[in-house]
């Protein structure tokens, strides 16, 4: 079976600046794909590449085997990709419930001349988007604030609301984008639950994060990033005993 | 929604009330004249708070859709021979497809360039309208035959407020509805987050196309409407000014809130004729006013209100904040 994300020999330069190169990396349903490196080692260019924030200049992009290395994110998205972002990007003067019913914007049908006429199959489908996103807000422990001003939750809230928002859409792959960055241990404890049981509903979760303990912990693979290209890949335990990486960045936490 | 549009349409319903009894209690055909513009302003507000308010696009150049609306039913009716009602539907085709392909080319970029497209386009009808003085009669303007449907005529200051009221009130309900749509939520998500709504597989330049193209529309019938019961036509009213105008209006209403473009429109209309009394002084009490609501209003009067109602509310409350179900800038609808 081909993998549901193919990443191919990758390369992005800024100006001068190689940000990526020849990176290359690819994943099943199921399965938690962590990429760690230190600041600047392009990981969060790798996700851009990935969702189609900006195109790769090099190598190919294949979500679910096709090749997207060209399409734009909402593309990308119809093929069942999500990803949240490491500066929140939440709609913060709607609801936190009608965040998430925008995420499920591809599972819902209403155009513009029904959406105009105001046939009564928009409020029914309406109606059925809140329920499932009322049912989301409570999977996320945001049970309650779902009329809440999204923009004037607190920081741990706007992030479970951005996973919620991505799942809105039954996303096949989920890339996860820092997201134990400004939760205490005991958040993060939940959030490696959370990541667990979207990986056991079957979905491919990419993950970049610092958090060492959280990444060996529930990772199934692996990537290190140094300087835009691969320094190793593969287990967690591969990974944490691997010479290179030690020397390069693990050495620095492990002391 | 569920809870919120019923109470939205309740609130459709009301003013449609008030607009019916308005000519009862003040039978004056100056003060109906006055409601007309409010209401055929509010009409284009509405819209224009669609394309700013909702999906975050500024627009420059609304008069000048307003003023292929007006025209349109001026020409087609006075010159042509045909009959109101399909010229005001020939206005609505021509800014449709104006917009449209205003759009499609505008669009592609990020940024103020639809801004600074309908700026242009604004100033290439007001060309058109001023200099084709055999089609429009120049800056003298032209007249315009009354309204009528399906040869019913309509007579006076009567019918013109008539029409407004209604189409004031259809476009309330259709924006209510369209904004608690999925397709209004997309554009909400596009007006905070460009990145994050793509990303959840919203079609960008489709949906400005779409909201920048229903707005026109908006406009091109308030603009029809105008022609017939003003019963006069002329440039001005496509100009330039008229489009920062009713950019004030929903600023000053309030973005992203269709009440808020009721409020906006009525007290931009009312406001010039209010202070008429102070002459010269009038336009430095007008900008005055509008100065002062900015400051202690920054969001709008509508949207200003509702959230200072929301506070009082909340603090007579045992459970406070978090237990509050209302809805930021949907709720008012």
């Amino acid at each position: 079976m081909a993998p549901l994300l193919d990443i191919h020999a990758v390369g992005v330069s800024f100006g001068g600046v190689r940000a990526l190169d020849g990176v290359s990396f690819s994943t099943e349903a199921g399965r938690i794909f962590s990429i760690i490196g230190p600041n600047g080692a392009g990981k969060t260019t790798l996700f851009n590449v990935i969702s189609g924030a900006y195109p790769a200049q090099q190598g190919k992009v294949v979500i679910a085997g096709r090749d997207m290395t060209t399409a734009p994110p909402s593309a990308r998205a119809a093929l069942g990709l999500q990803r949240t972002f490491q500066n929140l990007q939440i709609f913060g003067t709607m609801t936190a419930l009608e965040n998430v019913m925008v995420g499920g914007h591809l599972r819902q049908r209403t155009g513009f001349p029904s959406a105009l006429l105001g046939l009564p199959s928009v409020a029914a489908e309406s109606r059925a988007m809140r329920r499932r996103a009322t049912e989301l807000l409570d999977l996320f422990d945001l049970a309650g604030l779902g009329g809440a001003v999204a923009g004037e939750l607190a920081y741990g809230q706007q992030k479970r609301l951005e996973i919620a928002r991505a799942l809105a859409c039954e996303p096949r792959i989920l890339l996860l984008d820092e997201p134990a960055a400004g939760l205490n241990p005991s958040e993060t404890e939940d959030l490696a639950n959370v990541i667990r049981r979207l990986a056991g509903m079957g979905i491919a979760v990419v993950l970049v994060e610092h958090d060492m303990r959280l990444v060996m912990a529930i990772s199934d693979e692996l990537l290190v990033l140094n300087f835009g290209r691969e320094l190793a890949r593969g287990t967690p335990a591969e990974v944490s005993s691997n010479p290179a990486v030690i020397e390069a960045y693990l050495g620095v936490e492990v002391d | 929604m569920t809870s919120d549009t019923p109470r939205q349409l309740i609130a459709c319903a009301v003013l449609a009330t008030a607009l019916a009894l308005l000519p009862i209690v003040a039978p004056n055909p100056y003060y109906l004249d006055l409601a007309t513009k409010a209401c055929l302003a509010a009409v284009v507000c509405i819209g224009l708070n669609l394309l700013s308010g909702y999906a975050g696009q500024l627009s420059l150049g609304h008069a000048a859709f307003f003023g292929v609306g007006a025209y349109a039913s001026a020409i087609l009716c006075a010159k042509v021979g045909i009959t109101p009602v399909v010229a005001m539907l020939a206005g609505c085709l021509i800014s449709a497809g104006i917009a449209y392909v205003m759009a499609r080319t505008v669009l592609r970029l990020k940024g103020h360039y639809l801004a600074m497209a309908t700026l242009a386009f604004g100033v290439i009808i007001s060309i058109v309208l001023n200099r084709e003085v055999a089609l429009t009669g120049g800056p003298d303007g032209m007249s315009v035959p009354r309204f009528n449907l399906f040869g019913y005529r309509t007579t006076g200051v009567w019918a013109g407020y008539g029409l407004a009221a209604v189409a004031l009130v259809l476009a309330v309900r259709t924006a209510i509805v369209f904004v608690n749509s999925r397709v209004g939520r997309a554009l909400r998500a596009i007006g905070d987050s460009e990145v994050a709504a793509e990303g959840l597989g919203i079609d960008i330049a489709r949906y400005k196309t779409g909201v920048f193209v229903i707005s026109a529309v908006f406009a091109s019938v308030a603009g029809s409407i105008f022609a017939h019961a003003d019963r006069f036509v002329s440039p001005a009213e496509a100009g330039f000014m008229r489009s920062v105008e009713f950019v004030a209006m929903i600023v000053i209403g309030g973005l992203g809130s269709v009440a808020g473009s009721i409020v906006g429109a009525t007290l931009l209309t009312l406001l010039p004729q209010l202070l008429a009394g102070f002459d010269h002084y009038r336009h430095f009490l007008t900008g005055l006013i509008l100065i002062l609501i900015m400051i202690f209003m920054p969001a709008g009067i509508v949207p200003t209100l509702l959230a200072s109602g929301r506070a009082l509310h909340d603090r007579y409350r045992p459970f406070g904040r978090s237990a509050r179900s209302v809805t930021g800038r949907t709720s008012e609808g």
